[in-house]
């Protein structure tokens, strides 16, 4: 049984508390992509966050941000860094039915 | 046998056939200590409302917390054991708590809220076996 | 219905509550269902194997009453923490970080620890 479908990454913790995002980044299969929820969000508004990222080869095919945590956050104005797409609970489950395993880090 | 018009679970899921996936969810935070409750919630509405069936979700580790029927928090609206439950009373999701887990951390029969069951940790591999995808939170 | 490839990914060090050894339960569950169950440890899980050799020998204990082969542990993990000359048991198999990436990619579903 191949699995045809690139993973979903799901990580839940702000870049600045914890290293779950940096060491998610480091096991990207090429095509995987990147959902930010809960205090990960605060990763979305964060430029810098990504500066490394832009010239690996294993970047995340797309990385998204879930938009009730960001308002949630009070960070529903703030423009997102490059590259990054809002998403809300529906296309959250979108992105589980069009990706697996779904890897929560 | 009388004909029964169908609930609206089956209608949503006869009108989302095609696309319809079997989702497990796996909650490891306890309710009030971290968002992954919430966020797991949000989720399998948001699942439910998309025709998608939610197989059941198993609550592990601190998870075990949202059964607890005690828990008094002051604002009943951010009451997730109370969402919870809600969940299953409207929905039939079936929700089960780790027994084990449970009973390292107090929760056991005597303090579980309705529309949860206690039972073995063989249900969530269970889970996973039939289920398309396994959703974790609190990971 | 053929086995699921379920990876258990532990990426915590030893823990005072109960929660280190729930993380190794549900996988021995897993294997107990007939999963072709796999372990990774990554980041701080390397700790776990570094705790000491009695936790160490207690640790395999589980893992060989319950049948458990895939057992890998990853190179990159040990060696940013210091730990690249830990002595394993045979049975741990230490992976480069694109291996781990690659087995990952063949999994139906990941579950982490």
């Amino acid at each position: 049984m191949n699995k045809p479908l690139p993973a979903l990454h799901i990580v839940n913790k702000s870049p600045f508390a914890a290293s779950s995002l940096e060491q998610c980044l480091q096991r990207l299969a090429v095509g995987d992509s990147l959902l930010l929820i809960e205090d990960a969000v605060y990763a979305a508004i964060t430029e810098e966050i990504w500066d490394g990222l832009r010239t690996q080869p294993n970047k995340p095919a797309r990385i998204l941000a879930l938009s009730p945590d960001l308002c949630q956050r009070g960070l529903a104005d703030k423009s997102l860094a490059e590259g990054i797409e809002q998403v809300d609970y529906a296309g959250f489950v979108e992105l589980v039915t069009t990706h697996n395993p779904i890897h929560s880090w | 046998m009388h004909w029964r018009p169908p609930d609206d679970r089956t209608v949503r899921h006869a009108q989302y056939k095609e696309t319809a996936l079997k989702f497990a969810l796996l909650v490891l935070k306890a309710p009030f200590q971290h968002q992954a409750s919430a966020s797991a919630l949000a989720f399998a509405r948001a699942s439910l409302d998309q025709g998608h069936q939610l197989v059941r979700v198993f609550f592990y580790e601190e998870g075990v917390q949202n059964a607890n029927r005690l828990a008094a928090p002051s604002a009943p609206d951010t009451n997730l054991v109370h969402l919870w439950s809600n969940l299953a009373s409207e929905q039939g999701v079936d929700l089960v708590v780790c027994a084990s887990a449970g009973l390292r951390r107090g929760l056991r029969e005597a303090n579980l809220a309705p529309g949860f069951r206690i039972s073995g940790l063989g249900q969530l591999i269970e889970a996973t076996i039939i289920a398309d995808r396994l959703v974790t939170f609190g990971g | 219905m053929s086995a699921k490839r379920i990876m258990f990914v532990l990426r915590n060090g030893k823990t005072a509550g109960p929660s280190t050894d729930e993380r190794i339960e549900v996988a021995m569950m897993a294997q107990a269902f007939d999963q072709e169950v796999h372990l990774a440890y990554l980041d701080d899980g390397v700790f776990t194997l570094a705790a000491g050799p009695d936790d160490l020998a207690a640790l395999l204990a589980k893992i060989e009453e319950s049948d458990i082969s895939h057992i890998w542990v990853e190179q990159q993990s040990l060696a940013e923490r210091g730990l690249a000359d830990l002595v394993l048991p045979d049975l741990f198999a230490v992976l480069d970080r694109h291996q781990i990436i690659e087995l990952m990619g063949q999994m139906h579903m990941v579950i982490p620890g």
